[in-house]
């Protein structure tokens, strides 16, 4: 039964101060709203487009977000993990001329199995060093995306997909698209239901949870941490090849496709929290919306003469946030990890005063 | 000279950031928006307001072009500054961190270089940059070789003092940073003001670079001062030997001999493998970075062994 | 008899300090004083928070609340290098050595700041800052061979065994010539012999001028070095005195079996 009491004060807990993710919804609806008010409608398609692309950055950012937290090291060949997926999806579907469904299916496994054979050849050996892991996954980048190139020229190609034209919402004048749009939204939404639950209720995700959270501990209560870190590669590939497919869908297929995005994905993970999916989750949104709305404000910006570039800049709108996330809340909105060395960052200034410094010489 | 002055500006670069990465454990993935801030600067003031003929583009500057000493001094100022200005915020992150906010900092700076047209000439260029002694020595073949001797021995000048200063207690207390920045804490160390210095003064060398590759190539366009960039530098003080000056030089003129001993093969080549050959150039450097990585970190020139009494 | 000597100012002072990291109290209004020229014990269960109480002192945490006093003036809230500066250097438990670096490089990057870590300083005393090496490399090299390690200056310090790791930490505290040394379990996992050879070091040190405050779990060690013990448990201390009169107490021995 559920009792009234743990009710009314988890309410007041609540209120008194809101989970971070919270706080920041509310922030940036309050934040549209404003700039709707100044620069109309165009604002809240964008805050739409924003959501779109930002439920792709939050398949990205998930499987990033995975393996960050079990192998504690930022995995910059992630990018190209989603182009792999799409150059996979592509083969099947335009030079094999199979229907994209089938591409998406080839891609997904093909994808894993990449990420598992990198950990068992290469960041396998590069425990405990999580800087030569950032370091050899830029490397593995460069590798893919040139192997890419190499193999399909760098010309920008189109899937065989029919995407239907934008249709208006309800005479609001806001378009929306459904496959861009609505088959995005719906695919991250499934899959994002599909980790939580895992996650959550089955043996792999607990035990993919416990390896995250202290390796050794795991270890030592019995988990195949070795089979767990393999599981977590090879899930973490998947969702890149998915979040790859949707990508190329909605933009093109290009060998720099998924490293132009990673940037936005470690906005997502940092600004969400290290080592948290769900916050993972929050934070693709989040960057999302905020890359689409300050593509809107620095428009404004170029139109009153401000600055010369306009919203060519919707980057630096993301990536501002980011940065001040890292500088105020490093920890990120879901995060608990250590994020700055040492402890306090500010201290008490020592009050200079020329002394006599007697000592005992050793 | 399509080899050693570039080399030699890359190997410039590379020491600025082996005391950096090499020697301080700092992971500055900005390096390109350094470059790129020391490049311009330098452009804009030795070319003053002449715009671009070509184009009527017209740059902010002096009313003159200025000398080109001072120009070169305005680049390392303005570079190591802005890296002080970055660093104060952003040096209590942990690795990680520094290198993904140091890299959209970066790509925020490209894209102003790129955008803010009456400023830098964006993506039409910044033209005609002169280069040192261009009113004695005539252009072509001379003036390469004048400015072969220049960078040669600005590059020269830099690898003494770098290895000046790695044997001074301030590079003693870099090292002690990098290898346990908690434990140089509780011995007494500022590692603050250490890493800050360190971080403004590899800036200011990154500048230096950046200003010479403006006065060589005389034209400069805000996409060469991409991420990829940054990754050179990289490979080569991680190839080369972090930490050792001597053998980021030699990574620098090695690295850039693979470079353009690949530009020269493509000319004999069939145009199918011609096309593909630069791919394959990257596909192997990044091989080679994973296995060193994995194998010999220290790379090939490992960092010397302090001696007190030789 | 305790009362009849006259009373010396102690030189450390912890007044009500508290320490906590998430919700788990580690320190939880500490009281504790330390006499100069003493070698002062600290003991307790595993969980007192004696680790913590000493990273708090040196300022690698700082407190949550209370006081620390050295010599009379406060150290709580003031950065690592300047609680070095005012002479309070603690070792770490587990040696943390700058492995890449020699013995006598760590030994001469350990103090407050020298000048020849000053870039200005570089640029315009150079004859300064050649003499302060000088003088680094002699201190450095005396005090290797005080404490027995004096072949090894060359070694890198990732190659030396564990004992000598520990000897290591000792002689980087000695080398920022402090006034009060924090011992983190300065002899754990020491064969006897070297053990009482740097115990030995540290007598003859204290004799000298120096305050040693040490934690430690050997209670042999504890009771025939020290001359004062101080007792922690959860967070606080629980009594203190001289060996003898901890030894026969019953509640310092209840805290360790309930622990």
């Amino acid at each position: 039964m559920v009792r009234w009491p743990s009710i009314v004060a988890g309410l007041r807990r609540f209120m008194r101060r809101p989970p971070w993710w919270v706080i920041a919804v509310v922030v940036l609806a309050a934040v549209t709203g404003v700039m709707a008010a100044f620069l109309g409608r165009s604002v809240i398609q964008a805050a739409i487009q924003g959501v779109v692309v930002g439920s792709i950055y939050v398949l990205g950012a998930s499987g990033l977000s995975l393996t960050y937290g079990i192998r504690r090291f930022a995995n910059f060949a992630h990018g190209d993990f989603m182009t792999v997926g799409a150059y996979v999806a592509f083969t099947v579907n335009v030079l094999l001329g199979q229907n994209i469904l089938w591409g998406v299916i080839l891609a997904i496994p093909t994808v894993a199995l990449l990420g598992m054979l990198l950990e068992l050849s290469v960041f396998r050996r590069l425990e405990g060093r999580p800087v030569a892991a950032l370091i050899a996954s830029v490397g593995i980048a460069l590798v893919l995306q040139n192997a890419i190139s190499a193999i399909f020229l760098p010309d920008f190609l189109y899937l065989n997909v029919s995407v239907p034209r934008d249709f208006e919402i309800a005479n609001t004048g806001l378009s929306f698209n459904w496959i861009k749009g609505g088959l995005t939204l719906g695919v991250s939404f499934t899959l994002i239901v599909f980790l939580h639950v895992m996650l959550k209720y089955t043996t792999l995700g607990k035990a993919m949870r416990a390896c995250a959270d202290n390796i050794d501990l795991a270890r030592t209560s019995g988990v195949n941490t070795r089979n767990v870190i393999l599981w977590t590669w090879a899930i973490s590939g998947a969702f890149a090849a998915v979040a790859g497919v949707l990508l190329a869908i909605i933009v093109n297929v290009n060998p720099l496709l998924g490293f132009f995005v990673l940037l936005f994905l470690f906005s997502a993970v940092i600004v969400g929290g290290i080592g948290s999916p769900y916050g993972a989750m929050i934070g693709g949104l989040l960057v999302g919306v905020v890359q689409k709305l300050s593509n809107v404000g620095f428009g404004a910006l170029q139109r009153a003469g401000l600055i010369e570039g306009g919203s060519v800049y919707e980057p630096a709108g993301a990536f501002l946030v980011m940065i001040l996330v890292l500088l105020i809340k490093p920890e990120g909105i879901m995060g608990a990890t250590r994020a700055r060395i040492g402890g306090r960052a500010v201290w008490r200034r020592p009050r200079r005063r020329r002394e006599v410094v007697t000592s005992g010489r050793p | 000279m399509s080899y050693v002055v570039p080399a030699t500006i890359l190997a410039i670069l590379a020491l600025g950031l082996d005391i950096q990465w090499g020697k301080t454990g700092l992971f500055n993935a900005g390096v390109a928006a350094f470059i790129g801030i020391g490049a311009y600067t330098f452009g804009m003031l030795s070319t003053g307001q002449f715009g671009d003929p070509l184009f009527h583009w017209s740059h902010w500057g002096p009313g003159q072009p200025i000398d080109l000493i001072v120009a070169v001094l305005a680049a390392m100022g303005l570079a190591g500054v802005l890296g002080a200005l970055v660093a104060i915020p952003t040096l209590r992150l942990r690795a990680d961190y520094l290198a993904i906010a140091t890299l959209a900092l970066a790509e925020i700076v490209r894209l102003v270089l790129k955008n803010e047209r009456s400023f830098t000439g964006g993506d039409q260029t910044l033209a005609f940059i002169p280069r040192p002694f261009a009113g004695i020595v005539p252009p072509g073949w001379a003036s390469d070789g004048v400015f072969v001797l220049v960078a040669g021995a600005i590059a020269l000048t830099l690898l003494f003092m770098m290895l000046y200063l790695s044997r001074t207690p301030w590079g003693r207390a870099l090292k002690a940073v990098r290898e346990d920045e908690e434990a140089a804490q509780a011995l007494g160390k500022n590692t603050f003001i250490l890493k800050l210095g360190a971080f403004g003064i590899g800036c200011a060398i990154m500048g230096l670079a950046g200003a010479l590759m403006a006065s060589f190539q005389q034209v400069i366009a805000p996409d060469q001062f991409v991420p990829y960039t940054t990754f050179i530098a990289y490979v080569v003080i991680i190839l080369g030997g972090s930490g050792n000056p001597k053998g980021v030089v030699l990574g620098a003129y090695v690295f850039s001999l693979f470079g353009w001993g690949t530009q020269q093969i493509k000319a004999y080549l069939p145009s199918a493998f011609a096309l593909r050959i630069d791919f394959v150039n990257q596909i192997v450097i990044g091989i080679l970075l994973v296995l060193f990585i994995l194998f010999r970190p220290e790379g090939i020139m490992r960092e010397e062994k302090y001696l007190a009494r030789k | 008899m305790p009362g009849s000597e006259p009373t010396i100012a102690p030189i450390l002072e912890v007044r009500d300090v508290s320490k906590s990291f998430g919700g788990l109290h580690a320190v939880d209004g500490c009281s504790l004083t330390v006499r100069p020229q003493t070698i002062t014990g600290l003991i307790g269960p595993n969980g007192a928070g004696k680790s913590t109480l000493f990273n708090a002192i040196v300022g690698l945490y700082p407190p949550d609340g209370g006081e620390v006093l050295f010599d009379g003036r406060r150290l709580d809230g003031l950065p690592p290098y300047e609680i070095v500066r005012r002479g309070v250097i603690k070792t770490f438990q587990i040696p943390r050595e700058l492995r890449n670096m020699t013995v006598l490089e760590n030994l001469m990057v350990s103090g407050p700041s020298v000048a020849g870590e000053r870039l200005l300083d570089l640029a315009f005393r150079p004859r300064a800052v050649r003499r302060q090496e000088r003088e680094l490399i002699d201190r450095a090299e005396h005090v290797l061979s005080l404490v027995g390690l004096g072949p090894l200056g060359d070694e890198y310090a990732k190659n030396l065994s564990g004992g000598q790791k520990k000897l290591l930490e000792l002689s980087r505290a000695l080398m920022a010539r402090p006034k009060m040394v924090l011992l983190d379990e300065p002899v754990a996992g020491v064969n006897p012999v070297l053990t009482n050879h740097l115990l030995d070091v540290i007598e003859g040190l204290r004799q000298r001028g120096l305050t040693f405050f040490l934690i430690e779990h050997d209670m042999d060690v504890v009771m025939k070095r020290c001359e004062w013990i101080i007792v922690m448990h959860q967070g606080r201390t629980l009594t203190e005195g001289t060996p003898r009169e901890i030894k026969a107490n019953p509640a310092v021995i209840e805290s360790y079996l309930g622990a």
